[in-house]
């Protein structure tokens, strides 16, 4: 505070200080009569050393400032953009150095003087038009060189033999590779879940060798395109050493082919920094945290790389695969989100309709395939039922999903089914006993009226019993009412 | 040759209604009293902008230091002494807004048009006041809104001044796209309208106003400029109301303009069918005519002041105005050049190319013209001159800049890095604002009567012209060592953190050029009140606005407007007894008119 306090006053004194040098110099003007000052070379010099000082400024600092100036490029594309960068700089910089000296000197060689008279000069059509045409020469060859390196630059993005992909979010950079198959496997936003942040649908099978790596790892002297994208808002997939930038548009996918031909070891030891990394950086706005949106880029040998690809694991099949087994093994499966859609035709013709990878249809279908015997323990929950609220009717919407069992059982001629009706711990016990009772009753009917025979169907109700999740929040309460399904022979 | 003008048929004679405070400053109809409403409002934007650079630059001077006096100043963007993230974005977000729109489009044009075009087309009043008055007030509404966005309660809008969505259209993504959106979008389009009405009404009185004599042909270029600036605006904003207008139903009403395949947060939301790029194309489509919006009203003042203080013709009048033309026209061809990593096909990126590198051609014309306009003259050392030339060297050296950017193959180098702010700060920032000064200090006896300080304004000068190079000459070597812009620190990034003795430089250098310009805010207000009086024609000017009574009369001229025989630029011309001959004076027996 006492700082603050103590510049504000230098600031005020400085004022104080202005004001006093302007009333002077406004009285020193009125005893001279500026107006008939015989010159204004004083100022005019003034005003001159001021610009020369600045121009020599700008050439000095550019000169010493420039061995911070990024590397040469790690990339065969970035050779090409710096070289015309270089030739665009020498003629802007002799184009501003000339400018610059003209415009200073002409304002002290031709400052006011009492005594002469300014040349009446008002155009010049030589003059006009050789300006006009040196510029726009100039500015063709500029394009043309620009043009042609850009086309090049452009032309190329197919030929990558390594294709990854780099999807941004907020405030990070998933990174995917293809496996053997070199092929990534097909997304599709709306598969987006907690275990699948990047909606890869994993019924495309090429998607089951593919790895999410920590870091981008990329073989020297071999060209690499990039599929750019990303989840939520615009970010931009920048490596300045590569002079490589492109944006990750949510909803329009983008790509950049460049060649990596200097490793990070020849990089440090052409920096002298062994700690030296290249890095992927965002460079466009995208939030809060649009700072600090960094993934290391390491450039290796083809061995290495080799050697590094060893080591990455399929994504699918270390985590995905694994975790849909555990669910598929869980005595009482849950409803969970959609993720995927579940195909099927079963050996009667019909298809299902609407199903998903983690619906009651799959769950269902698997057991009855499996060898795994009949159990009490074993029930999977309906995931498409909808009843009227507080009410045993079931809401058309349910007919989908109904019509699908009622045909899988149709498939499996010789299998008998239980159902069980559930509710949350809201209201009184013996209320939601009746309501689950009635509400497996109500999907029998329902089931029996799809063609299925009534002697392979039996129900029950267990109200708030054997609640699936927690009945202390909205969510909780939303999987216990439920109507399960339990096969009591095979 | 032009229609001829059309005599003004308002009467002459001040009016005789009795005039209040409030009918004559506030609710004013009169272009004067319009014109200083414009020159007031954009200086207390410019102070806002200004003081909103200095917070955000004190952030990237001092990334780890903790500042309890801003804390206790402006409570909501810190915490425990150190600006937020998205309180940084947000105060970016608005110096963009505020200087761009408000000060350099608004009061720029605002000012000088206002004061210049009746004036110096020899008419009485606008051609509609009524339409001229609403249009600052109206800009006065949008000024309102864009306040309250600054202080809206989740955050002020925070996703860059050109708003791209999603960032902008999901609060989700960044607390500052909720009402502070919102109330950002009000505002812009409220600033529209009231563009808008300014443009129309500049362009009928200049068509429709002048006075007898006043040809196309003689009308000095501070005119023409501000026509042109006129017709792009007219043209260019009204898509950027339709972009504004798309973005509020994508916000508000779920359709998907410019969204699509979103996920956020791991939930997918129900867009499809959108594109971002769209918004981009849209936006930069006023976004870029928008920089020739600013920069043209001052490229006119510059060469206005220029002739008239080296006491010579303008050089190459006629390639001034057809280098305006070209201008004008080609603004309208280049906006993508702002998008070439944009994800937009690498084709449309070589064309824009051409165009971009095309448009250095007009720009190079009217340097080399005001370069030789100066060659040989009679320079008069003051404020005002000495701000014109300042404006020259600040626009060659952004301007060359712009050849490097406007290649697209560089520009992968050099997109959204320093490098592009030191470009547009010099070249249409810093420049326009030297514009807009030289402007002020050589209209200052016409718009108030008085003169204004030298002293002070040689101090203003020098400090701030040599701050400028201090403060933006650097950003090219943070460009192109590879420095994104619109990073909240560079502690992260080994590469990027190279420049923080030079971030602190700048930034004591900002707060150094911020504070003297509080010299000429002082200045300013003291001359108008204790300003030494201004003769008639106190720079010997040859066009209309140094014949109208000093005071400032209503309908400008006594008795009948006068009549215009010649050119506005007879400075020193052979054969005359003073180095100026006003538009006024017949021409002699003989006497060849020059163009």
């Amino acid at each position: 505070m006492f700082t603050a306090v103590l510049i504000l006053l230098i600031i005020a004194l400085l004022f104080f200080v202005v004001l006093q040098i302007s009333k002077t110099s406004d009285l020193i003007d009125a005893i001279k009569k500026e107006n008939n000052k015989e010159s204004h070379s004083k100022s005019a010099l003034y005003f001159s050393l001021i610009g020369f000082g600045v121009l020599i400024y700008t050439i000095i600092s550019w000169i010493t400032e420039s061995k911070k100036f990024l590397p040469v490029s790690a990339s065969e594309e970035g050779v090409a953009i710096d070289n015309l960068m270089n030739f665009i700089l020498v003629l802007t910089g002799i184009v501003f150095i000339l400018t610059h000296i003209l415009l200073f000197y002409f304002v002290y060689k031709y400052h006011y003087r009492k005594d002469r008279k300014a040349d009446f000069y008002p155009h010049n059509s030589k003059l006009e038009i050789i300006w006009t045409t040196v510029p726009a020469i100039v500015m063709i060859g500029i394009v043309l060189f620009s043009l042609s390196s850009w086309s090049k630059i452009f032309s190329k993005q197919d030929e990558g033999t390594l294709a990854i992909e780099v999807t941004g979010k907020q405030f990070a950079w998933v990174v995917r590779y293809p496996g053997k198959d070199g092929k990534l496997g097909v997304r599709d936003f709306t598969l987006v879940n907690s275990d699948n942040e990047l909606g890869v649908n994993w019924n495309n099978k090429n998607s089951h060798d593919d790895m999410l790596v920590d870091e981008i790892v990329l073989p020297v002297n071999k060209p690499v395109i990039v599929h750019i994208g990303a989840l939520d808002v615009i970010h931009s997939f920048y490596l300045p050493e590569f002079r490589v930038m492109m944006d990750a548009v949510p909803g329009v996918p983008t790509k950049m082919a460049f060649k990596p031909t200097i490793t990070t070891e020849e990089m440090r030891k052409k920096l002298e920094n062994p700690d030296f990394n290249y890095v992927l950086a965002c460079n466009q706005l995208c939030g809060s945290g649009h700072y600090n949106m960094q993934k290391r880029v390491r450039v290796v040998t083809e061995d290495e790389y080799k050697q590094w690809l060893r080591e990455q694991k399929s994504y699918y099949r270390t985590v995905v695969k694994p975790a849909l087994d555990d669910k598929a093994a869980q005595d009482t499966a849950v409803v969970t989100t959609n993720s995927g859609n579940f195909e099927n035709t079963l050996t009667t013709g019909f298809s299902l309709v609407g199903a998903i990878t983690n619906g009651v249809e799959n769950k269902l279908i698997d057991f009855l395939n499996s060898n795994q015997a009949v159990s009490k323990d074993l029930w999977f929950s309906f995931d498409r039922l909808l009843f009227a609220t507080g009410k045993s009717t079931l809401l058309p919407s349910s007919q989908e999903q109904l019509k699908n069992i009622a045909e899988i059982l149709k498939a499996y001629p010789n299998v008998e089914i239980k159902l069980g009706g559930y509710t949350d711990n809201v209201g009184k016990p013996e209320d939601n006993l009746k309501l689950s009772t009635d509400r497996a009753k109500s999907v029998l009917n329902e089931l029996s009226k799809l063609g299925v025979d009534v002697k392979r169907l039996s129900s029950d109700g267990y109200g708030q019993e054997h609640s699936v999740a927690s009945n202390d929040t909205d969510a909780g309460r939303q999987q216990n009412r439920r109507i399960d399904i339990r096969v009591t022979k095979k | 040759m032009v229609t001829s003008a059309i005599e003004n048929n308002i009467d002459g004679q001040a009016h005789h209604h009795t005039e209040t405070f409030i009918s004559k400053y506030i609710f004013s109809l009169d272009h004067k009293i319009i014109s200083r409403q414009f020159l007031f409002a954009g200086m207390a934007w410019a102070v806002l902008g200004g003081l909103l650079s200095v917070l955000f630059r004190t952030q990237l001077a001092w990334p780890n230091e903790t500042f309890p006096v801003l804390e206790t100043l402006f409570s909501t963007w810190y915490t425990d002494g150190i600006l937020k993230p998205e309180a940084y974005n947000a105060m970016i977000t608005m110096h963009g807004t505020i200087m761009i729109f408000f000060v350099l489009t608004a009061s720029l044009t605002g000012t000088f048009a206002n004061l210049l075009v009746p004036f110096q087309i020899g008419a009485r009043d606008m051609a509609s006041p009524l339409l001229n008055a609403l249009s600052f007030w109206i800009f006065i509404l949008a000024s309102v809104f864009m306040l309250a966005s600054l202080f809206a309660p989740d955050g002020a809008p925070s996703a860059g001044w050109t708003v791209y969505p999603p960032l902008s259209a999901l609060p989700q993504t960044s607390p500052g796209s909720g009402l502070g959106m919102t109330l950002w979008l009000i505002a812009i389009a409220l600033f529209i309208i009231s563009t808008l009405m300014g443009g129309l009404n500049y362009i009928s009185t200049i068509l429709n106003m002048r006075t007898k004599g006043m040809t196309m042909y003689r009308m000095p270029l501070s005119v023409w400029a501000l026509f042109f600036t006129a017709i792009v605006g007219l043209l260019a904003f009204p898509v950027l109301l339709s972009a504004a207008v798309l973005l509020i139903f994508d916000r508000g009403l779920g359709t998907s303009f410019f969204l699509s395949n979103i996920v956020v947060g791991g939930s997918p939301l129900p867009y499809s069918g959108g594109s971002p790029i769209l918004f981009q194309h849209l936006f930069w489509f006023l976004g870029h005519p928008e920089v020739y919006i600013i920069i043209l009203p001052a490229m006119g003042i510059v060469s206005e002041v220029l002739a008239i203080h080296s006491r010579k013709p303008v050089f190459g009048y006629k390639a001034m105005i057809f280098s305006l033309l070209g201008i004008t026209i080609m603004s309208f061809l280049v906006w993508a050049h702002h998008m070439f990593v944009s994800g937009m096909n690498p084709f449309l990126g070589g064309v824009f190319t051409v165009f971009t590198l095309l448009i250095a051609i007009p720009s190079s014309i009217k340097v080399f013209n005001w370069l030789t306009t100066l060659w040989r003259g009679n320079f008069h050392i003051n404020p005002a001159s000495i701000f014109a030339v300042g404006f020259v060297s600040l626009f060659i050296s952004g301007g060359l800049t712009g050849i490097w950017l406007g290649s697209s193959t560089v520009d992968i180098r050099l997109h959204d890095t320093y490098f592009v702010i030191a470009h547009f700060h010099l070249v249409m920032g810093v420049a326009a604002f030297f514009g807009m000064f030289a402007g002020v200090y050589h209209w200052f006896p016409r718009m108030f009567g008085r003169m204004m300080n030298n002293t002070m304004g040689y101090i203003h000068f020098g400090i701030t012209f040599v701050g400028a190079y201090l403060i933006f000459w650097p950003m090219h070597f943070m460009g192109l060592s590879g420095v994104p812009r619109r990073y909240y620190h560079f502690n992260e990034f080994d590469a990027f953190s190279q420049y923080a003795n030079m971030n602190v430089i700048i930034t004591v250098v900002t707060i150094i050029v911020f504070i003297t310009q509080f010299i000429f805010i002082f200045n300013f207000f003291h001359s108008m009140y204790f300003g030494k009086k201004a003769p008639q024609n106190p720079w010997n000017a040859t066009t209309l606005e140094w014949t109208s009574p000093v005071e400032g009369i209503h309908g400008n001229w006594e008795g009948d407007l006068p009549v215009v025989h010649r050119w506005p630029y007879d400075y020193s011309k052979p054969g005359a007894d003073e180095d100026f001959i006003a538009q006024t004076t017949p021409l002699k027996e003989g006497e060849i008119e020059s163009h």
